[in-house]
């Protein structure tokens, strides 16, 4: 008969050797776990189950780097902790864009509809920037969320300043254009 | 961790509103390295205390995603070699087997007793097709083309449906009009050589006549009358899916058959056609803006082989435009 109860250490020493149905049985094991964790330290914004797959598609990828000797849930700890700092930073960052001047200038100003930016005008703004090619995502995210220079940015991806200007033009074009029509619709 | 810290991180996370002070303070607090330890206290006391919740996750979206991971990290580390051989192999593929051929039988019911049973060839980007029809009319698909033909053709008439390109040498049978339904416009003839373009995503339908003589039907929109057009070599007819009309024009031979002898021909193309063609033909997506390059044209041959670098190398000069691939794509901008 084929042995089906295996001790934790058996399973994670099997998923580091590149067995997928360790890596399965982890999964369900902790999926539920990692999710409350998310749930409770994430922005409403962000949906846990993003941070689940993310957190297990990582352990996977680092698994070669688990030790079977150590505490299992440590490891996907420290991993998921990481996510969820990132996550974490990166909300911030778009709240303190939401309501700086940059928000301001980028896509309210230009044609008067001033005042305050629609309720939900961060869920959309987030949306929209998924939606951006991902070069350009970044470029504006290092930009507008980071606060790097435009020569910061241009070394750290290797490319040239004008590059990161045009680039931040045509999202903030995109941006301006999506934004205005959906503060059309809130406003008529 | 202060008392402070603690009370903005709970607003944060129950979405109150925080001020850019409380912001600049948490952000500070989360990224610098004197707090780095309380923020890993904070953090492990939150995973013990975390209650378990139902994800409804399945290990297959999992395994998805970590498929699309390594496919993009794949494409990303190895693209100053490996992705530019991906693109010779799919090259060269299309060099050596141009002719792949997908056959789907499937059945049409026309009335219950004259069932009519349809083929359907088509040739798919980057690859191109020859077929011989069964009454020896001959058809080359170009890439991204799909037709559709009767196994046996009706005792009145030869009906075939175009979506995409083909140059068709059509066998003479003066007693057997043969008709090629492309989209909105129908292409009568009874023996000749001529060429149609029918991509669903373009806006206009261009036959052009190599030899013998074609007649054009489509509807007018005013009458709601067919209208009927002859036409006669060495012309070409745009039919416009618009305002449903047609104009006609000169062409060059080789401009308009150049795919059939792997030749890929741009005069004075616009930009937007000619992405349209080197992606049919290179099996390949390139992304641009379009309002930054409608200005431009570009007249280039390119033959058999030509190498897709050689081609951008091309494009990049004489149209001053920088390309970089990505994610297997081709992304496009205007020089700066």
């Amino acid at each position: 008969m084929k042995k089906f109860l295996h001790t934790e250490k058996e399973l994670v020493k099997k998923m580091a050797e590149g067995d997928s149905f360790a890596f399965e049985v982890l999964f369900y094991k902790y999926r539920n776990k990692v999710k409350g964790f998310a749930f409770k330290m994430i922005p409403s914004q962000v949906d846990p189950e993003e941070i689940v797959q993310e957190v297990f598609v990582k352990l996977w990828m680092k698994k070669e780097s688990v030790d079977p000797e150590k505490d299992f849930q440590s490891f996907l700890f420290s991993i998921a902790k990481n996510l969820i700092l990132d996550h974490l930073k990166s909300a911030v960052n778009r709240k303190l864009y939401f309501t700086s001047e940059y928000f301001q200038q980028d896509l309210l100003s230009e044609d008067g509809a001033e005042g305050h930016p629609p309720e939900d005008a961060e869920d959309r703004l987030r949306h929209l920037i998924e939606q951006m090619p991902g070069r350009r995502r970044e470029i504006f995210c290092l930009s507008r969320f980071e606060g790097l220079s435009y020569r910061q940015i241009a070394e750290r991806l290797n490319i040239s300043e004008n590059t990161v200007d045009s680039q931040i033009r045509n999202a903030l074009a995109f941006l301006r254009d999506h934004f205005r029509k959906m503060i059309l619709i809130l406003f008529c | 961790m202060n008392e402070q810290i603690s009370g903005i991180a709970n607003k944060f996370l129950t979405k109150e509103d925080c001020s850019r002070e409380e912001l600049t303070l948490f952000k500070s607090w989360l990224s610098s390295p004197s707090s780095r330890d309380e923020v890993e206290m904070w953090l492990t006391k939150n995973w013990a205390g975390a209650a378990e919740m139902d994800s409804h996750l399945l290990i297959e979206d999992i395994t998805r995603h970590i498929e699309n991971y390594q496919k993009r990290r794949h494409e990303k580390s190895g693209f100053s070699f490996k992705s530019v051989v991906k693109i010779y192999q799919r090259v060269a593929a299309f060099i050596l087997i141009p002719v792949i051929i997908l056959g789907v039988l499937y059945w049409i019911g026309q009335s219950s007793r004259d069932l009519v049973q349809y083929t359907e060839t088509i040739a798919p980007r980057g690859q191109k097709s020859q077929i011989i029809l069964t009454d020896g009319t001959k058809v080359w698909l170009n890439s991204e083309t799909k037709i559709r033909y009767p196994g046996r053709f009706g005792n009145l008439r030869r009906e075939v449906y175009l979506e995409g390109e083909a140059f068709f040498e059509v066998a003479r049978n003066s007693g057997r009009p043969f008709i090629v339904h492309a989209s909105e416009l129908d292409v009568k003839v009874l023996g000749t050589k001529f060429n149609i373009k029918a991509y669903p995503d373009e806006n206009q339908i261009e036959t052009s006549l190599f030899e013998g003589k074609i007649n054009l039907l489509w509807n007018d929109p005013l009458s709601a009358k067919q209208l009927e057009r002859e036409i006669d070599p060495k012309q070409s007819f745009v039919y416009d899916k618009f305002s449903r009309q047609v104009f006609a024009g000169r062409f060059l031979r080789e401009e308009i058959n150049g795919w059939k002898k792997n030749q890929l021909i741009f005069k004075d193309d616009t930009f937007s056609n000619l992405v349209r063609k080197v992606e049919r033909w290179y099996d390949i997506d390139i992304i641009y803006d379009e309002k930054q390059f409608s200005d431009r044209q570009l007249t280039v041959e390119l033959y058999e082989g030509e190498r897709l670098e050689r081609l951008l190398e091309v494009i990049s000069l004489t149209l001053s435009v920088d390309y970089q691939f990505e994610n297997g794509k081709i992304i496009l901008t205007p020089k700066s």
